[in-house]
């Protein structure tokens, strides 16, 4: 079998707080292909942003540090790598990220074209007049309108929906190979968000890039990721691939977010809600950390982390349920 | 019976360089006593701002907000005391919107001391709505910081219950939640409508939120309501293209559900320079000539009925209106 483009493996980065440790990504493992989506879904402070954080080398200064795991890209191991290799060869060039907020990930005192020209002479792959050309053209392979003369133009001048095609542009300048989208449709109306979400869409195609897309919205994950992985309280929960964790979810926490959302043609009733809250990073439930708020929960899920129960090919999930059921 | 009336309310910005920003440019709605009247629409649509005119935090320049039979500019010092205690709201972010160097039991006493009245009819009343919202006794000596974002938004909640209003603003009140939380809290304001009979005008951006929760709709572009009536009917058959675009766009959760590619190009224009005609014509699959210099009329889409609504005056609940040529025909 190939090896994938990207390995995770047992990832930990952890946030030394004076308050306490924030065991943020606490054994991640996950896979990746070129060409695939990947979703990691998961609410606030699950830990899905500072596992895309750590796969770009960037963990939080100075509280953050990745403490164990590998991450392999193309078979090079990735952390560990001297910060000079990692910002030369590997992040803006290997692996690119588009986050959430267009407007802040933008130096509003530049054109847009000489920022998108910026990590092609960053990472020395043209320079002066000639990074602003092929600057032009990833304006235009994101659908940019009248991208020579808007190159020009300063992100203040964009739409929000355009500004995050900016972005995009910047990300794939330099042809990584893995893309990190994190919340990238967030701040975007729905209109604008199936826009953005086709462009992906076709970059990918057009790349053969994979794609990491972070997010806590079920909806947008549903349109466009071939496999899902949820995270709760730092670990992932549940994998599988869209459509099976969608019609057969098998975590109780992934079985109850989605019973828990509105959907478009059923009316009224009351809703199917999860109990409890997140918990509190500093200290979390013993055993499996959805516990407390789990239907189902029992002695043993106080006591213990559930493994990983494998119950179909590509559908692995970390409940005693079903480890206890296979 | 009508709690709340809006005519032909407008609110427009001087923007300098002699450029006005007409945020909401002629809203006709009424919401009954009880019932959720839900706006919904993209950025810069004009809805947070109408929300605002309703609790009078932006100032009108055209049209009636009508309360309980009342022109609200008409009502008198005690007249408006007394209806901004029976409208209130909550918003988007339980981070922001309670102080945070004040105890929940203040903050949900300041309504109560602001008319006067103090000690134990207080202390009553801030027990009353902590067990309505579903926390327990002691909160009342906690600060908002050492509960969770969900707790919070119950403390908001609670704060606009004290005054026993017949009406609250809803303005987003579950989109800075955690996915888990909002069912919970959406379940909460279902119920105290229900116990309380309160009337909640909604702002809100998520559509399948919008269905579940609202009997009445109005969509906004641009600073105009483009298509009204009721939820169940206009989620069933949305008549104004940009409704059905809208609807089109919303993500299911569902990975066999095609995404609505291409259904609407374009982007959203600015309320300060909006398109001549119909506002939404760049946008639509069905432009016409018309809609090109003509603005349409508000028509009423009943079936049977069909009819122009002069000013749309005479939007009863189960009135059908939208603005398109298209229906107009």
């Amino acid at each position: 079998m190939k090896a994938p483009l990207l390995a995770v493996e047992n990832l930990k980065t952890h946030l030394f707080l004076r308050r306490g440790v924030v065991k943020a990504v606490d054994g991640v493992s996950f896979t990746l292909d070129g060409g695939e989506t990947l979703g990691l879904i998961g609410e606030s402070g699950s830990g899905k942003t500072m596992t895309g954080l750590s796969l770009l080398g960037l963990p939080p200064k100075p509280a953050g540090r990745i403490v164990a795991g590998s991450i392999r890209l193309d078979g090079r191991e990735l952390v560990g790598l001297d910060e000079e290799v990692l910002a030369t060869e590997v992040r803006g060039r290997r692996i690119a990220m588009i986050s959430q907020d267009p407007m802040t990930s933008l130096n509003p005192v530049f054109s847009v074209g000489e920022q998108v020209a910026a990590p092609l002479r960053a990472h020395g792959l043209a320079r002066d007049r000639a990074a602003v050309d092929l600057a032009i053209h990833e304006l235009e392979r994101v659908r940019v309108p009248s991208a020579l003369e808007r190159s020009r133009d300063y992100p203040h001048q964009f739409s929000g929906g355009m500004r995050q095609r900016v972005v995009a542009a910047m990300a794939i300048a330099c042809q990584p190979r893995l893309l990190i989208a994190d919340e990238p449709t967030s701040a975007l109306d729905v209109t604008i968000q199936v826009q953005f979400m086709d462009l992906l869409e076709a970059l990918q195609e057009e790349t053969g890039a994979a794609l990491l897309f972070i997010t806590h919205d079920l909806g947008v994950a549903a349109s466009l990721c071939h496999r899902i992985a949820v995270m709760y309280a730092g670990r992932i929960v549940e994998t599988a691939d869209a459509r099976t964790l969608y019609s057969k979810p098998a975590h109780p926490y992934t079985q109850g977010l989605l019973d828990s959302l509105p959907r478009l043609g059923r009316r009224r009733g009351r809703l199917t809600a999860i109990g409890g809250a997140p918990p509190d990073a500093l200290q979390l439930p013993s055993g499996c950390a959805f516990h407390p708020r789990c239907p189902h929960a029992t002695d043993r899920c106080r006591e213990a982390a559930p493994p990983e129960t494998r119950l179909d090919a590509g559908h692995v999930v970390r409940c005693w349920l079903h480890e206890e059921a296979a | 019976m009508t709690l709340l009336a809006l005519e032909d309310v407008r609110c427009h910005f001087a923007m300098g360089g002699g450029r006005v920003l007409k945020a909401v440019d002629g809203v006709d709605l009424t919401l009954d006593a009880g019932q959720t009247y839900a706006l919904v629409g993209e950025s810069g649509c004009g809805k947070s701002t109408l929300a605002k005119l309703v609790l009078g935090l932006e100032q009108l320049h055209g049209g009636r907000v009508v309360f309980d039979g009342v022109d609200v500019a008409r009502l008198d010092r005690v007249g408006r005391r007394r209806f901004r205690a029976r409208v209130q709201a909550v918003f988007q972010d339980p981070y922001s919107s309670l102080n945070p160097r004040l105890r929940v039991g203040t903050i949900l006493s300041e309504p109560l001391t602001a008319r006067g009245e103090r000690g134990r009819a207080v202390r009553e009343r801030i027990a009353e709505v902590l067990e309505l919202v579903g926390l327990p006794d002691n909160a009342a000596r906690l600060y908002p910081h050492e509960f969770s974002g969900g707790q919070r938004q119950r403390i908001a909640i609670a704060r606009a219950l004290v005054p026993k209003p017949d009406l609250i603003v809803l303005d987003e009140p579950v989109s800075a939640l955690d996915v888990s939380i909002r069912a919970q809290i959406l379940n909460l304001l279902q119920d105290l409508q229900t116990e309380l009979s309160l009337a909640y005008l909604l702002i809100a951006h998520d559509l399948a939120l919008v269905e579940h929760t609202s009997d009445q709709l109005g969509v906004m572009y641009l600073g105009e309501i483009v298509e009204s009536g009721p939820s169940a009917a206009v989620f069933a058959e949305p008549r104004h293209p940009y409704t059905q675009a809208l609807l089109a766009a919303v993500p299911r959760p569902d990975p066999g559900h095609p995404r609505a590619s291409g259904h609407v190009t374009g982007e959203i224009a600015t309320a300060l320079d909006p398109p001549s005609g119909c506002r939404f014509h760049p946008r639509c699959p069905h432009v016409m000539e018309v809609c090109r210099s003509v603005a349409p009329g508000a028509v009423e889409t009943a079936e049977a009925t069909a009819r122009v609504v002069p000013g749309g005056g005479e939007t009863g609940p189960d009135v059908r209106l939208a603005k398109c040529h298209l229906v107009d025909q």
